[in-house]
Parts: C-alpha cells; structure tokens; sequence
C-alpha cells in the first residue's frame, strides 16, 4: 500500500491479509470492517503531514 | 438530612468531617440501594459487602479518634472492572480475564484509599471497555442504552448507588455515558491520571475517566487521582494542583470566553441536540459569557480515521497472544477490531501517529483561542436500542488530542432522555475546564434524578 493507493486497491490488499492470518470463512465474516478499515487507511494515507514529524505523542 | 445515598462526594465527606453521618451509615446506605436497583440496571459485577463494611468501620474509627481526614474520607467510590484490585477479581467484561485476580492495586485505587475512600466494588465494563455491549441499562428508560464502555460505572453513578466512580475513555468511554444517563463525566488531560493496572485499549489514547453526579465533586476527585507515576510511561511530568481551587477562581472571575463549534457537530447531531446546544449557548451569553463561533483546524478532517486506525492497532498489540489462542472467547466486535489492527499496516499506524501528532497541536491552538471550547455532547440522546453503546463521534477527537473535556447535564430530550453539553480545554487546563463547567452547572440549574429511580 503507498500513499496513491486507492480505497479499492486498500480494500482488496486487507482482504488478503485477512484470508491469510484468519482463513476464508472469517475474512468473508469480516467483510463490514474490511470495507471500514479500508476507508480509514485511505483517509489516512491521502492525508499530508510533514515528512520530518515524528510519531510521538507528547511534546 | 437526605438519605446518604443521596448525597454528593463533598457533601458525604463534609458530614463524615462533621461527625453527623458515620462511614458505615453511608456504605450500608448505598450497599442497601445497589440490593434494590441493581435487579434492574446491572450495573454491578463485584461486590465484597463484608470488605466495603470492614473498611467503613476502620474508617470509623479514625474518625472517631480524630486526627486529620483525607479529602474522600469514608466516601464510596466504584471502579470500572478494568481497575487492578488487589485479591478482588478483575475481569474486564470478559471470558479471556473471566477468573484475573490483580496482586495488587492500580495507582488510582491506592490513590483513594490514601485519601480516605473505600473501594465499594467493580462496576460493569463493556468488554474489554470496547464497544460490545455489556447488560447494563440506562435507569433513565431501561429500554435505551446506558452507553460504554463505562455503562456500569455511569449508571450506577446516575442512580445513586455510588457518588462517584472511575471509568476510562479511548474513544468516548467517560463522556458519552455521562451524558446518555444524565451526569458529569470528566477526561483529564492526557496523562493526568496514572493508567497503572488499568487493563489496556490502546496504550496512546487511553485516559482515566471521572462520573461524578457534580463538576465540584468532579474536580475533588481529580485533585485526588492526579500525579505523576513513574509506572506510568505516559504520565504528565507536573504536580498535581488542587484543581477545586482553580475551578472556584476559574468560576468566580469574569464570565467565560466560549468557543462554539458548529462546523461537524451541527451536521451530524440530531436537529433537537443541536438547538438544544445553541440554546445553552445563548443562556451562558445572556449570563455574561462571551459565545464566538470558531472553525476546526484541517487536520479535523482525518481525525475519526486516524483515531481508529490507533486505537486497532494497539488493541490488537495488547491481545494478539489471546486472540491466537482463543479468538472465540472474545465478543463480535472486539474481535473484529482486533482482527482489523492485526492486519493493518505498520507503515500506515506510524502515519497515523504522525497525524495525531498534528492534529494535537492544532487543537490545541484551537483551544487556546477561548478560555473554553463547546459542543453537544453526544449526537442524540442515549439510543432506543440495546445493541449499541451509541455514537463516540463527538469524543474520539478529543480523546486523540489529548486535550481535558466535560460533560455537563443541561436538559431532557423530547423523550425524557438527559442530554448534556461538551465543553474543552487546551492541553493542562482542567481547572478553567471545571471553572466553565461549575458556571454552567449553576446557570441550568439542572439537578435531576432518573425518575423510576429518585
């Protein structure tokens, strides 16, 4: 996933993931939170920060 | 007097001071109020009546010897079940903890024994203080959601069978039920409030949470919880002022300077919860206050998302072990929550700290150009609906900024539901947070009780 991809292309690269750690039946389970998740981490990755900000919470 | 169990944290302690109620007189008030009520509400999960009594006849007699009392000095207070108590089981709502007996106390627990509080007993967490929805109800209409994850703690809080309890906030876990069963819930800034033997959600975003059924009540127990730990990674380096004093200076001074925020809230709460909110707005102006709309910093944007993909990914750092073991034991949503953190990416949880980050600092500017910021609390009232803990919305970016709320009661719905208002502060400043909050709490005059139960 990189900072172009798009929601599908999220959507479908969780989905694999799902079927690899949780088998099939479970990712099809899932389908609702991988279609949620899948909008957040675009959200998250079409949004810009500064290249140098490091993930600490506290200042 | 009123019965005991009636009374508020201040009012209970001053009349222990005084020598006219007795620790044990109260405890067994409120032990003989949960016998009653807790049939209905199941607001409870554990409670050792013979310990909460031996404890109020200790406090007794220290009262009765003389000598300096601490602040809490034989007042009750009810922990969310996610608090460590030493030899009293701590079993977070769940199968996987169903038999975790603590060795010893969260920094919180011994923090209001050493000021004089008694322990009364573990209140229902949702589990894993998420977002299942745990068989607590709302005892202002049984039939609506009491809200989580602190629905215990809430509603016992709103029913008097405690005058205060601690719940905890990741996402909307304190205010939100303070609001939907009509009470003040507080979330201190972050690291204010030791997280030691609390049971995790998310290391980043999990906050100590405050129910009381006053703001006053609300700042004395702050005033006691607060403080460093060195057990605590994400604990604030700063002394713990006595925030009922900066909340009575805060509160006697000029009228607030309010920051209204209407972009979002307006949008996504009900029409009622909205005018409700400018109603509010317009009675604290006629009061005196200052009322200025301010605009949400671009980084709001992105805030839901951000906070998610956090709260996923440190939750499923906290369980993956059980989870591998016994993924069935856990609830449907949790698990699904965890199964998400499982596979998002690495990359993209660092970026989402990295947001955080950012978006900390801008509300934090945000919240520095007013004395306090203010919101609906919740989008609507406690939904007609068992199966949900309601909508954290209108908490989660609070929680992520790290930055002080309360909620404070101001009114009944359509429905005869409580609703409430949200205000906030920036980064360390709960005592002009409490301050806005006492002002309010005066100006709505509002001191009701859930009706089936007075």
């Amino acid at each position: 996933m990189t900072q172009s991809s798009g929601q599908d292309d999220i959507y479908l690269e969780l989905k694999r993931r799902a079927v690899v750690e949780f088998g099939e039946a479970r990712a099809a389970e899932l389908e609702d939170f991988l279609q949620t998740t899948a909008g957040q981490v675009a959200a998250v990755e079409r949004a810009d920060c500064p290249a140098d900000m490091e993930p600490m919470l506290q200042d | 007097m009123p019965e005991p169990y009636e009374l508020s944290v201040i009012e209970a302690a001053a009349e222990i001071k005084e020598g006219n109620l007795s620790p044990v007189q109260l405890a067994e008030s409120l032990l003989s109020r949960i016998d009653k009520l807790d049939i209905d509400l199941r607001a409870w999960v554990t409670i050792d009546k013979e310990k909460v009594l031996e404890a109020a006849q200790q406090r007794e007699f220290a009262a009765d010897w003389g000598g300096e009392l601490g602040p809490l000095h034989g007042v009750p207070v009810g922990l969310k079940d996610i608090f460590y108590t030493a030899g009293m089981r701590t079993a977070c709502g769940s199968k996987v903890y169903s038999d975790f007996v603590p060795e010893y106390d969260a920094t919180s627990v011994t923090k209001i024994k050493d000021a004089g509080g008694i322990i009364l007993g573990k209140a229902v967490t949702t589990e894993f203080a998420t977002s299942d929805p745990s068989p607590t109800r709302n005892p202002w209409n049984l039939e609506h959601t009491p809200g989580g994850s602190s629905s215990g703690s809430s509603a016992a809080v709103a029913a008097h069978m405690a005058p205060a309890a601690l719940g905890s906030q990741t996402g909307g876990s304190t205010c939100r039920p303070a609001a939907y069963n009509g009470i003040v819930g507080l979330k201190p800034t972050y690291g204010r409030i030791s997280r030691y033997g609390v049971v995790p959600v998310s290391w980043s975003l999990d906050h100590v949470g405050i129910l009381t059924r006053t703001v006053a009540d609300a700042a004395l127990m702050l005033t006691v919880l607060s403080g460093e730990d060195a057990n605590d990674p994400g604990s604030l380096a700063q002394p713990a002022p006595d925030f009922t004093e900066q909340m009575n200076v805060a509160a006697g001074g000029r009228p607030p300077r309010i920051g209204l925020i209407r972009q979002y809230f307006e949008d996504y709460a009900t029409h009622e919860m909205w005018s409700h909110t400018e109603s509010v707005a317009q009675n604290l102006a006629g009061s005196g206050a200052e009322v200025v709309e301010i605009p949400l910093p671009e980084s709001f944007e992105h805030a839901h998302s951000m906070q998610r993909i956090v709260m996923n990914v440190e939750c499923a750092a906290f369980h993956a072990e059980n989870h591998r073991l016994r993924a069935e034991d856990y609830g449907p949503r949790i698990r699904s929550g965890i199964e998400m953190g499982l596979i998002t990416p690495a990359a993209t949880y660092l970026k989402a700290l990295k947001l955080r980050r950012q978006f900390r600092a801008d509300m934090n500017e945000m919240a520095k150009q007013v004395d306090v910021l203010m919101t609906p609390a919740t989008p609507s009232p406690a939904p007609k609906d068992l199966n949900t803990t309601g909508d954290a919305a209108f908490q989660s970016p609070w929680t992520a900024a790290g930055l002080p709320t309360v909620v404070v009661p101001t009114g009944l719905s359509g429905q005869g539901m409580p609703i409430a208002v949200q205000f906030a502060a920036p980064l360390g400043q709960e005592g002009r947070l409490l301050g806005a909050g006492l002002w309010c709490e005066q100006l709505a005059g509002l001191k009701k009780s859930p009706p089936n139960y007075p």
